[in-house]
């Protein structure tokens, strides 16, 4: 079953911050409720562990994201998979354009087309778009937040927090720090999906 | 289903220690949706908190001005118990239409409001009604009580002990099942008193809302086809399988026209 | 054993399991060896699974063991004694070829075992739309429905129930 999901956000930020922000690890990690784990596996993998706990269901995501075409600080998409074990799969693209709007505004557009599988599917179809969105507000939310609180140049208590392999591949590849944010959104996007899959449509 | 360690409260005070002491701790109601959560691997709590050896969410009685619901209450008992039949009819209507004979012999509404489903009846009966929710620790109005989807204002260790009805007044729930799950594909409450009209609906995705512009034409005339050709905003309503958000949008402005139908007949 | 840790099913006193990640239908089937009791789709929606709990229906997939210590719980195996006459909703249920693979049956008697009490009517409507959790994809649901009528029928006249 494939749907495909869309959102705007206004960030009162200016482009490059907004960009810079996304491929904060730290600021990822705080944006995304339940992240459990975000790395890098390869130059262009990363691999994410979230808890989702809404309503009766509460489980932990395991997503593989790949980041294709980065032109940052506008746009890049991402290829995310989620596997739930048993309970089912999610796959599918996402993509994200940043649109400047006068030098402290930025337009956030997202859109992913996804495909879920599995007993997900099968129980939890009428939660699926409310959970989306909820995940995605909660997500940016948190990101708002995260910005505006680090709207000075020093680095947030969880960058500094942030595992030596990031921080290493962080400095060597700014590229590959993009990718990492584009993947955190990616995962919180995938996430959200694939949480809607374990959404238990049948029961009271 | 995921090995687990099962309590059985006798105090309210236990429940809330016990919720401070384990996070991850769910407690465990009807288990109507918990249990079957459990079953298909979508939740594995570590700890199971049992509330039915607590006589006062047991209890259901008539107040002055208000009908109080303990919060372990089945929704078959609430259905069928003379008092409730009585006093707010239509209580004891939305009570016996929820899902099948079975689940409403175990479900509750406490487990029902505290989950708050996006397709729940009884938290759209809540909100109607403007029934107050009574925790261990305070008093909260639906209004405040039901904040999204499975979002309420109860605080991780907060535990839900009744509800009050308002007594002045009535409330007529619609609703149009989607046929496989039961639930409400879209649901209505329409509840009119002494402070006015309200209007919540149910099943159209982001949690259960008020519907303002129903309410405003509803006051200015209570009548079914005050609605015609108002839906409810397509926007703010979600597409799935089993219907499109202009679907859900337009289900719901008929079956509130339908509800005050029913206040009509009955009046 | 004390009534915290067993329950009384058909009559008799059982203990119940000692880990508490059990269905009833789970301790029925698997430890108390009462196979009547059918395991369908194990999530609460077909209701082949239905027993009594106090004279009341409810899906066993959807109840733990623990929760019903100190209860009466009725199985299919309980409506007729051993080696005695049917029930009368077996009886009708044979008559009214009420079932084909049988997977519901079990469930659909004990649900109908509980409109006795619940008072509904004798009345294909009525029982119909009492029988909302229960399904059948074998028999369209005619031959049950008239078979339930036949026995509430009969229960209500004073036959053997």
């Amino acid at each position: 079953m494939a749907t495909t999901f869309q959102g705007t956000q206004t960030l009162p930020f200016p482009t490059q911050q907004v960009w810079d922000a996304l491929f904060d690890v730290g600021v990822l990690r705080a944006s995304i409720a339940g992240c459990e784990l975000l790395e890098q596996r390869g130059e262009n993998d990363y691999a994410a562990q979230v808890r989702v706990s809404i309503g009766p269901v509460s489980a932990s995501f395991a997503t593989t994201i790949e980041v294709v075409d980065p032109e940052p600080p506008h746009r890049c998409t991402l290829r995310f998979s989620g596997k739930g074990g048993a309970i089912g799969f999610g796959k599918g693209d996402a993509r994200v354009n940043l649109t400047s709007r006068g030098d402290a505004e930025t337009l956030l557009e997202w859109s992913a087309s996804t495909q879920v599988g599995g007993k997900i599917a099968q129980m939890g179809t009428r939660l699926i778009d409310g959970t989306v969105r909820k995940m995605s507000d909660d997500f940016f939310e948190r990101f708002a937040k995260q910005l505006g609180d680090s709207a000075g140049t020093a680095p947030s208590p969880d960058a500094a927090a942030a595992p030596t392999a990031d921080a290493a591949t962080a400095s060597r590849h700014r590229y590959g720090r993009a990718r990492r944010v584009w993947t955190a959104i990616a995962i919180a996007v995938g996430v959200a999906v694939l949480w809607l899959l374990i959404s238990n449509g049948g029961a009271r | 289903m995921n090995a687990f360690e099962y309590r059985r409260a006798t105090t309210v005070g236990h429940v809330v220690a016990w919720l401070r002491d384990e996070p991850d701790a769910k407690l465990l109601a009807g288990g109507q949706t918990l249990l079957a959560s459990m079953q298909l691997g979508m939740a594995a709590p570590p700890v199971l908190i049992d509330l039915q050896s607590l006589p006062e969410l047991q209890d259901i009685r008539l107040e002055q001005d208000h009908l109080w619901v303990g919060a372990m209450c089945t929704h078959a008992r609430i259905a069928r118990l003379q008092l409730v039949r009585d006093a707010l009819p239509g209580i004891a209507k939305l009570a016996g239409g929820i899902a099948d004979q079975q689940v409403r012999n175990r479900g509750t509404i406490g487990g029902s409001v505290a989950n708050a489903d996006p397709a729940a009846c009884w938290p759209a009966g809540l909100l109607a009604s403007g029934a107050t929710l009574v925790t261990d620790r305070r008093e909260i109005s639906a209004d405040d009580f039901f904040q999204g989807l499975f979002t309420t204002a109860l605080a991780p260790d907060e535990v839900l002990v009744g509800v009050k009805f308002p007594r002045a007044g009535a409330l007529h729930y619609v609703k149009f099942e989607q046929a496989a799950s039961r639930f409400a594909l879209v649901g209505a409450a329409v509840w009119r008193g002494p402070s006015g009209v309200r209007v919540a609906l149910t099943g159209l995705g982001h949690g259960i809302t008020r519907w303002p512009e129903a309410e405003a034409a509803l006051s200015r005339r209570f009548a079914p086809l005050e609605l015609h050709g108002t839906d409810f905003p397509a926007d703010l309503c979600t597409g799935d399988l089993h219907a499109s958000a202009k679907y859900r949008a337009h289900l719901a402005a008929v079956l509130t026209a339908r509800a005050v139908a029913l206040h009509q007949e009955h009046a | 054993m004390n009534e915290s840790t067993c329950a009384h099913v058909n009559g008799k006193r059982v203990a119940l399991p000692a880990r508490p990640n059990v269905t009833l239908v789970g301790w029925l089937r698997d430890e108390l060896q009462l196979t009547g009791t059918h395991r369908a789709c194990d999530t609460a929606q077909c209701g082949a699974c239905t027993v009594l709990v106090e004279g009341a229906a409810v899906k066993s997939c959807n109840v733990l063991a623990c929760q019903v210590s100190g209860a009466n719980i009725r199985t299919v195996e309980g409506l007729a004694a051993e080696g005695g006459p049917l029930h009368p909703l077996q009886r009708a249920f044979g008559e009214h070829h009420a079932l084909q693979c049988g997977y519901c049956t079990s469930g659909m008697l004990m649900r109908a075992a509980a409109m006795v009490e619940e008072g509904v009517p004798a009345e294909p409507e009525a029982v119909a739309h009492a029988l909302g959790g229960n399904i059948c994809r074998c028999t369209g649901y005619e031959g049950i429905v008239k078979a339930i009528c036949q026995g509430l029928r009969e229960i209500r006249a004073g036959k053997l129930a």
